[in-house]
């Protein structure tokens, strides 16, 4: 279809105001951190000093940041298998059962809701080494009681278990819309055709038709596992040792406490690449799959 | 091979009864349908039988076994379903494989590591040629290798088909299973499936809501409205003996003619306007009334609409002081009747039908009162 010169002006002004309000809001800002990153810019400075590849060159000599990104990529690696795996269980657990069914999905997805700042502070005193719920649990059975959030050792495993917490109700509401999809007359089918037990419906039915969905959830979550940073901010501060150090707060220590704009720039510009790697393996999926999830 | 009994079948949702105490006993071999419209809990009772649904009361007997407590995987009875229920993940010789890998084949060697254990390469091999060979049975080879969302909806009709009969049940269940194909394909899959009745020799339960289909297959039909059985019979003895006023009308297109009457003396009915409580109905085919010079009628009317098919004429004929159109067949060769013509009908009162005021059928010989 070929349209009139009218019929393009029109088109082109009502698109302005979306494509404005982009470009101001989303491209500008990104285009300023890519700026920044290659200059030695302070909060306050007046003029841009351009430093080429120093900030970049700086980062990868500096412990801390490679320490920063193991920790991300560490509680991603825990996070994201375990909101995955136990948002699944969950979806199936309730789709099994037809009362109650809108209860459970609530309560699950009441974490994803709440803010995890003020969660945050429910988990500080749960966690608390002489009068938290979990030491008291466990002396109960006998159990030694830990030092949760001050020993460098389990700390960022606590975070990342705090993090399935939060973000598994999310996925099982996802996996939920994903199994509400597949037909009712497959699983009579799969029952005819003699399959034996759960397990036999579950691998030949559910799991291969949940595919697309599984790909979405696990990228999703790898993403927002990458950019966490409440519980970070509320229960550790990066410590002990640098032990929860994660890039997110990272970032926000260089940019906003060391007011090292430029550094904290770079740091992005290595989170945003991230990102942007892990999306791009959506998309790969989405293409060999032939349709998106 | 399996003779199967349904011995007085109720099904309950909540306080709706969905099957009243059905009864129905099946020969080994036999082509039955379930036939009935929407609603009428035929399907229910298929998926009863099938053990996919529970139900209130009664029993379901395989070859004289109870069987009520049985999973459905170990009544040895396929199903073909409506909606086809391809597992579209999975090709065409995958699919067809499915009942036998999940009877044959451990869990281990279905899974992955089933892959490389060489016990299940050679089941895979033995499968394989039972697969090829239903195949070929419905000459469905070239589509081995394609999904269920490549297909034509004919095809996939014969993938299902073919997915039931590869391990050789002992009877099979469909549901429905031509009404998502249009009407040419439909005719076509009716022969199919007939001559595969035939040449399998096995047990068919066929439910359906189109006449047509059960009256074209099967060796009898058991007709079913609002959860009751109403008549078992061979297609001629249902199409003329209905033992039912509501089978009469159910089955046979087009539909039956019905008119109220009174019962004067002995067999000697009279017409009356329909709609009266507690009614006797007289009920007429439209190949048993014959249209007739407007004196010489039992009743008269005006032609309202004149329906040609070609092979038949089917003339609507409204008739004063009998509310419902009376439809009278005709050879379209003949004199052909035009619209607002007043013509006469006379009925043969050996085909007629009298069916008492709680529907079912008033035995004995009837003639009907000319009407001035």
């Amino acid at each position: 279809m070929t349209l009139s010169a009218s019929q393009n002006r029109a088109g082109l002004a009502l698109m302005a105001p979306a494509a404005m309000l982009a470009v101001i809001f989303l491209l500008l800002p990104l285009l300023a951190i890519f700026v920044l990153a290659f200059t030695d810019y302070q909060l306050g400075d007046r003029t841009l000093h351009f430093i080429g590849f120093d900030n970049f060159r700086e980062l990868a000599d500096e412990p801390i940041f490679w320490t920063s990104l193991g920790n991300t990529l560490l509680y991603s690696a825990v996070v994201v298998p375990g909101s995955v795996t136990l948002g699944l269980v969950s979806a199936l657990l309730i789709d099994a059962r037809t009362s109650l069914r809108s209860f459970y999905r609530t309560v699950f997805f009441l974490p994803v809701m709440a803010s995890l700042l003020a969660m945050a502070v429910v988990w500080e005193f749960m966690l608390h080494p002489s009068f938290g719920i979990v030491n008291t649990a466990l002396k109960a059975i006998g159990l030694a009681p830990h030092n949760w959030l001050k020993d460098g050792d389990i700390a960022l495993y606590v975070l990342a278990v705090i993090g399935i917490w939060q973000s598994f109700g999310f996925n099982m509401v996802l996996f939920m819309a994903g199994l509400s999809a597949i037909p009712r007359d497959l699983y009579d089918a799969a029952e005819i055709d003699g399959a034996p037990n759960a397990w036999a419906r579950f691998s030949l039915i559910t799991w291969p038709l949940l595919a697309p969905v599984t790909v979405f959830v696990s990228i999703t979550a790898m993403i927002r596992s990458f950019q966490v940073f409440d519980t970070v901010h509320a229960l550790t501060q990066g410590g002990p040792s640098k032990s929860t150090e994660v890039l997110l707060y990272t970032i926000y220590a260089e940019g906003f406490e060391f007011f090292r704009s430029g550094r904290a720039a770079a740091i992005t510009v290595v989170f945003i690449a991230l990102v942007v790697a892990v999306s791009l393996m959506r998309f790969v999926s989405f293409k060999k799959n032939g349709k998106p999830a | 091979m399996a003779a199967l009994n349904i011995q007085a079948v109720a099904k309950r949702f909540g306080e709706t009864d969905v099957l009243k105490r059905i009864d129905l006993d099946i020969r080994d071999g036999e082509f039955i349908s379930l036939v009935g419209p929407s609603g009428c809990g035929k399907s229910t009772l298929l998926r009863i039988v099938a053990g996919l649904e529970q139900q209130t009361e009664g029993h379901i007997l395989l070859d004289g076994r109870k069987v009520d407590a049985m999973r459905p995987r170990d009544r040895d009875l396929a199903m073909v379903f409506q909606s086809y229920a391809l597992y579209p993940h999975l090709t065409v010789a995958e699919n067809i494989a499915v009942p036998l890998t999940m009877r044959r084949m451990s869990t281990l060697q279905r899974s992955l590591i089933g892959k490389i254990v060489p016990s299940a390469s050679e089941r895979r091999r033995e499968i394989a040629g039972e697969v090829a060979k239903v195949c070929d049975a419905l000459s469905i080879n070239a589509l081995k290798d394609r999904k269920p969302a490549a297909l034509s909806g004919g095809q996939r009709q014969r993938v299902a088909l073919a997915r039931a009969m590869v391990r050789k049940p002992s009877g099979f269940l469909m549901d429905e299973p031509l009404s998502n194909l249009d009407a040419k394909m439909r005719v076509q899959a009716r022969s199919e499936i007939a001559a595969l009745h035939r040449q399998l020799d096995s047990t068919f339960i066929y439910v359906t809501h189109d006449q047509a289909e059960a009256m074209t297959m099967s060796d009898r039909i058991a007709v079913m409205i609002g959860g009751e059985l109403l008549q078992v019979d061979t297609p001629d003895q249902i199409y003329q003996m209905p033992q039912d006023l509501r089978v009469a009308e159910f089955i046979g297109s087009p539909k039956i003619n019905v008119a109220a009457v009174t019962l004067r003396e002995a067999g000697l009915l009279s017409l009356t306007a329909r709609g009266t409580t507690n009614a006797i109905h007289a009920a007429f085919r439209p190949e048993a009334a014959r249209l007739t010079a407007e004196s010489e009628g039992i009743f008269c009317g005006i032609v309202h609409h004149v329906e040609n098919l070609g092979s038949d004429l089917f003339v609507q004929v409204k008739a004063e002081g009998i509310v419902d159109m009376v439809v009278v067949r005709t050879d379209p060769a003949g004199q052909r009747p035009a619209l607002r013509d007043r013509v006469g009908v006379t009925i043969d009162e050996t085909r007629l039908h009298v069916f008492r005021a709680d529907n079912r059928r008033m035995p004995g010989t009837f003639r009907l009162e000319r009407r001035r």
